[in-house]
């Protein structure tokens, strides 16, 4: 127990006995074990230090907010990260832990993975941690599990993941890669992967979510514009008129899967998008691929063929903010109107809608790393 | 806790136009029904909120410090202004 500043030293009741009381209880739990001062918040950290009192989970990444919360439940002990700033964080997470199997659970997914890159020592077990702005990861240690067969405390390069899959140890790669294994063996690999493809041209089907027109039977209808061959910039930014507009926006492209400079039966596609402003989902072939992360949204296109052509739709949605600034002055709340009860109808500009920037598929390819 | 706040009803409301009742006057966003247009991706975000609070709730904290912070029972008061303790997070050299 650290006091820092003053001690509390007033008594309830204010009466001579119950302070002589205090005072007593007070000198004797001030001199008791475990029991330290510090006069103000910044020297808690020397007597931490001096104390011994180390963090559970120990992260070098930056001085920025960073955040780990751990709950514990008997079978699996999880670590929850968080990055709480408009950095990206990539370092190495040291926990205090032992005889545990490490996992990453995906909270998006909903999938539960072996992590095959960390290094266990009698006490602790350090990961490697990459967190874009805002992202987070669950690392669930689990008691009473099998160990991998073979874990990777040292790794570099292009690798997209590593994962224990049908029994063997296959890593995506999008470059060269070196592996060494917990018992000592170095594997190198080079990808015969082409140069990344640009997804530059796509055509747009925005779905116009506006007011039938009786506004007060409260019924959404649905216009729909169609922009071919466009790039992917705000929507106000294609067509000026779509300013008010506000829904749903389908972009649509196509792309064929490049010959690699060697053969590869096992040929992954990495989809990266642009932050997204708001909702996304992606279609391959009009099949719904996993959720997105917003803040890290990239997709892993599985078991494409060389030479086949396929669609890629990604759906947008938007806030109706454009489409009420439009009509605010007709936007009533029991009579209340919109443009008048909210002055950022009339001071904020439109909003630049649309999936926005640069969507590049990386290629890579599967290959099987010996322990 | 998470709460979908606000959550109104997408039936017609005395004097109201699309998109509808509208908590506040407008004055906070979001209203979250299928007025909103991200509502039909909004599986994917309850989610990943859902399976997060799964584990924030399994089991019993784990906390290397835990702070008295007396002032601030009753009222807004800052006590703790430093980020002395995130900056010592580092790696044992």
């Amino acid at each position: 127990m650290v006091f820092i500043g003053g001690a509390p030293n007033q008594s309830y009741p204010t009466d001579p006995k119950n302070q002589d009381a205090l005072n007593s209880a007070m000198k004797e739990l001030l001199t008791g074990p475990n029991i330290y001062h510090a006069d103000s918040v910044e020297q808690l950290t020397s007597l931490l230090v001096e104390i011994g009192v180390k963090p559970r989970v120990a992260v070098n990444c930056s001085t920025g907010p960073l955040y780990s919360m751990w709950r514990s439940s008997g079978y699996t002990e999880y670590v929850y990260f968080f990055n709480d700033q408009n950095d990206d964080v990539a370092c190495t997470a040291v926990i205090t832990v032992s005889g545990v199997v490490p996992y990453i659970y995906n909270a998006w997914t909903g999938s539960q993975s072996l992590l095959l890159q960390y290094r266990a020592t009698d006490t602790t077990l350090s990961v490697p941690l990459a967190l874009k702005s805002n992202e987070s990861v669950i690392v669930a240690l689990q008691h009473d599990a099998t160990p991998p067969k073979c874990t990777f405390p040292s790794t570099s390069g292009a690798i997209q993941s590593l994962k224990v899959s049908s029994g063997r140890v296959q890593a995506v790669i999008t470059g060269p890669v070196t592996l060494t294994s917990f018992n000592g063996k170095t594997s190198r690999f080079k990808s015969s992967a082409p140069e990344p493809t640009n997804l530059t041209t796509w055509d747009l089907v925005i779905e116009d979510w506006h007011s039938a027109p009786d506004r007060f039977a409260v019924q959404t209808e649905i216009t729909n514009h169609t922009l071919n061959n466009i790039t992917l910039i705000p929507w106000n930014q294609l067509d000026a008129s779509l300013n008010p507009v506000a829904g749903i926006g389908h972009y649509i492209t196509h792309f064929t899967v490049p010959a690699f400079t060697a053969n590869s039966t096992n040929v992954v596609g990495i989809l990266k998008l642009p932050l997204i402003q708001n909702t996304a989902r992606v279609f391959l072939d009009g099949e719904w691929l996993d959720p997105i992360d917003p803040v890290n949204p990239i997709l892993t296109l599985q078991g494409l063929k060389t030479g086949k052509e396929y669609e890629l739709r990604v759906d947008i949605s938007t806030t109706l903010f454009n489409r009420i600034k439009a009509e605010a002055n007709e936007t009533l709340i029991v009579g209340r109107v919109a443009g008048k009860e909210q002055p950022s109808y009339n001071t904020r500009p439109y909003l630049g809608y649309g999936l926005v920037g640069s969507v590049v598929l990386e290629w890579g390819q599967v290959v099987d790393v010996p322990c | 806790m998470n709460v979908i706040h606000g959550f109104p009803t997408v039936t017609t409301y005395s004097n109201t136009t699309w998109p509808g009742y509208t908590t506040f006057w407008y004055g906070f966003s979001e209203m979250w029904n299928k007025i909103q247009p991200s509502w039909q991706h909004m599986k994917d975000y309850m989610d990943f909120v859902g399976r997060n609070q799964w584990v924030l709730q399994q089991g019993t904290p784990k906390v290397d410090l835990a702070f008295y912070l007396y002032k601030s029972a009753g009222s807004y008061v800052e006590e703790y202004n430093s980020t002395n303790l995130r900056d010592l997070g580092t790696c044992p050299s």
